[in-house]
């Protein structure tokens, strides 16, 4: 029995902490868990490992929309899960069978079984009566009903004696050599049991009569094994679906809570369309960094471009592009997680790897060897490339003279869009982006102060005219 | 660069300096333009480069030494390869020998330029030997790439490799 509410699939393709924190996704987890440790280490995960399945996206999205619609029945989902799980923390024992121990093996399996069977049927009713429409909450309903059992109190019974016995009805045979064979537990019959000790001869055991008791006890533990094999094995299958299903509500409870907070901060959300692989389309409107939300410095951006696989973004400085690339690197991953994006609307198509190369804080002492840091950086990010695969370069080998700097650009890019991987670029470099003015599968963007800092296709333009200033100091 | 000034100024005082054999005009003066490039502030920068080119500009004569250590770094390129011609045209004029840094290839075809071109150990590392050679950022660039696998070809046949 599998919980299955965030995966289907093993599509799953790493993060590296670099671009995680790049990105600044940590924000985003801190709104996300809102104090509580367990949702922050949960959903600090699940970004980690976005999913290149469009099926497992847009059925996490759908879970998560049934969430968002009936919260109640989730919070009712989330606590029970919970509680379950609290509550079986207090059972002491194991259930690893060393053989002479069966009969512990069989009291914990027991105990696991019981406070979980209970939960599961709690579990079942919040969801029967809850109109949950997504796939995803339907199958869970249905692998939860294939689980119980059929006549739900008699088995909660059987397993109260199990725990709870006094005595043992148990028959075997003996063998040729008059050892005892094929033990096996017969089902407790309180008018049997009192029939059969009537009429049975009785041993005793003396008090300290050690070998004896070793004795009973590999009889009694050759009869319960088969039994205790298959009530731990069935405790353990529960005890893991209660672990994922409880880590599974953990993300989606982060999701409510930034749902929450973007409300709050009268900010949109829209679900992403999810575009194939194949795709170069990109398109959004007012799209926001989730990290900044709210936030004085915080602009919405927008954006409708396709087939273009270079995207130049220069302009003036402190202009917002390199929040604009977060945002859209944040986007990128909260769609590839199955959340809804920060936006009014947003299409994007799906991507293999997400690869940032973000400056570094500035090193004075270190100056020679900038650039040859940048370098080896980016050749470990093209040893991770999976295609087609997203890279965004923040003011990417500026550490060299703005020729050199331009010339390294233009060379990696070559090689990058020719093994067809995508590229979001912020740079000052003016030559850089003037070496694409005319290429047509790449777009140049700027932010300028004039537009209050939101990105817009264009040329940029030079900054200060150095001639004109060289003109005025020269000519005192 | 800073070597070169040193040995200028300190022959002028009489002192001997590091080195096997060399052989110099002694200078009258020795001017320096060594501004670091500033964090934020491009505009600013210029403002102070050109401030303090114009100071060198109204000292600096046949007997002069000038050292000008990356210039222009804050502008564009265009306006940068524009404003080192111009500089370089005056300091002919006036006479004075001049030892520039610089990332224009283009200035080390003028003539009257001697070129000398920065050299890398085959580990990558600078090796602080000068060459005299044409300089050509384009052949630097794509050696220093072919260093950490980062060429066209390269990127294209591990991408290949990994599929």
């Amino acid at each position: 029995m599998k919980s299955r509410l965030l995966s289907l699939s093993k599509d799953e393709f790493h993060l590296s902490d670099e671009t995680f924190s790049d990105l600044e996704l940590d924000k985003v987890v801190q709104i996300m868990a809102r104090q509580d440790r367990a949702v922050a280490k949960t959903c600090s995960l699940v970004l980690r490992h976005p999913t290149a399945s469009r099926t497992t996206i847009i059925q996490r999205q759908h879970v998560l929309e049934d969430f968002i619609n009936y919260e109640a029945a989730f919070k009712q989902l989330y606590q029970t899960v919970h509680a379950a799980i609290s509550k079986a923390e207090r059972i002491w024992g194991e259930m690893d069978s060393v053989y002479a121990s069966i009969p512990v093996n069989l009291e914990t399996a027991t105990a696991y079984l019981k406070i979980y069977l209970q939960n599961l049927k709690k579990v079942q009713a919040v969801l029967t009566k809850t109109d949950f429409q997504s796939e995803g909450l339907i199958r869970l309903q249905a692998e939860i009903s294939k689980y119980l059992p059929g006549e739900y109190a008699q088995a909660i019974a059987l397993l109260d004696r199990l725990r709870n016995y006094k005595q043992l009805l148990m028959r075997a045979y003996l063998s040729n050599d008059l050892r005892g064979r094929d033990y096996q537990l017969l089902a407790y019959q309180e008018k049997l049991i009192d029939f059969h000790w009537l009429h049975t001869p009785r041993l005793k055991l003396a008090p300290r009569d050690d070998a004896g008791a070793n004795d009973f006890a590999f009889r009694k533990g050759t009869a319960l094994a088969p039994i205790a094999a298959i009530l731990v094995k069935s405790a353990k299958t529960i005890i893991s679906f209660y672990q994922e299903l409880a880590r599974d509500l953990e993300f989606y409870q982060g999701a409510l809570n930034l749902y929450h907070f973007l409300q709050e901060k009268a900010l949109q959300t829209a679900w992403p369309i999810v575009l194939p692989t194949d795709s170069f389309r990109r398109k959004f409107v007012e799209l926001h960094n989730a990290g900044l939300a709210g936030h004085a410095t915080d602009i919405g951006n927008s954006l409708d471009i396709q087939g273009k696989n270079l995207y130049l973004i220069s302009g003036t400085n402190q202009g917002g592009k390199t929040t604009f690339l977060k945002s859209l690197g944040q986007a990128q991953v909260m769609m590839q997680c199955g959340l809804f994006v920060v936006a009014k609307e947003f299409q994007a198509p799906v991507r293999l790897a997400i690869l940032s190369h973000f400056k570094k804080a500035e090193d004075h002492g270190l100056q020679s060897g900038k650039l040859e840091e940048e370098l080896r950086r980016m050749n470990q990010l093209v040893a991770q490339i999976r295609q087609p695969s997203l890279f965004l370069l923040d003011e990417s080998f500026a550490s060299t003279n703005e020729r050199e700097g331009s010339l390294i650009n233009e060379k990696i890019y070559a090689g990058l869009r020719a093994t067809g991987n995508e590229i979001v670029s912020v740079t000052h470099l003016f030559s850089l982006a003037k070496f694409y003015a005319t290429d047509i599968n790449a777009v140049s963007l700027i932010a300028s102060a004039s537009r209050n800092f939101k990105i817009f296709p264009g040329q940029p333009k030079p900054t200060a005219n150095g001639l004109d200033l060289y003109r005025r100091i020269f000519a005192s | 660069m800073r070597a070169i000034g040193e040995i200028f100024y300190l022959s002028s005082l009489g002192l001997p300096v590091p080195g096997q054999e060399i052989a110099i005009t002694l200078p009258k003066r020795v001017l320096t333009h060594f501004i670091s490039p500033q964090a934020v502030n491009n505009a600013g920068q210029l403002m102070n480069e050109l401030t303090r080119l114009h100071q060198i500009y109204q000292q600096t004569d046949k007997d002069s030494i000038v050292l000008i250590n990356e210039i222009f770094t804050s502008t564009t390129f265009d306006d940068a390869l524009l404003l080192t011609k111009k500089m370089m045209t005056w300091l002919k004029q006036k006479g004075s020998l001049a030892f520039i840094v610089s990332f224009i290839d283009e200035l080390s075809s003028l003539p009257g330029v001697l070129s000398l071109v920065s050299q890398l150990k085959a580990n990558h590392e600078r090796s602080f030997k000068m060459v005299e050679r044409s300089a050509d950022g384009n052949a630097d660039a794509v050696f220093l790439l072919s260093q950490y696998e980062l060429t066209s070809k390269q990127i294209e046949r591990r991408v290949d490799n990994e599929k």
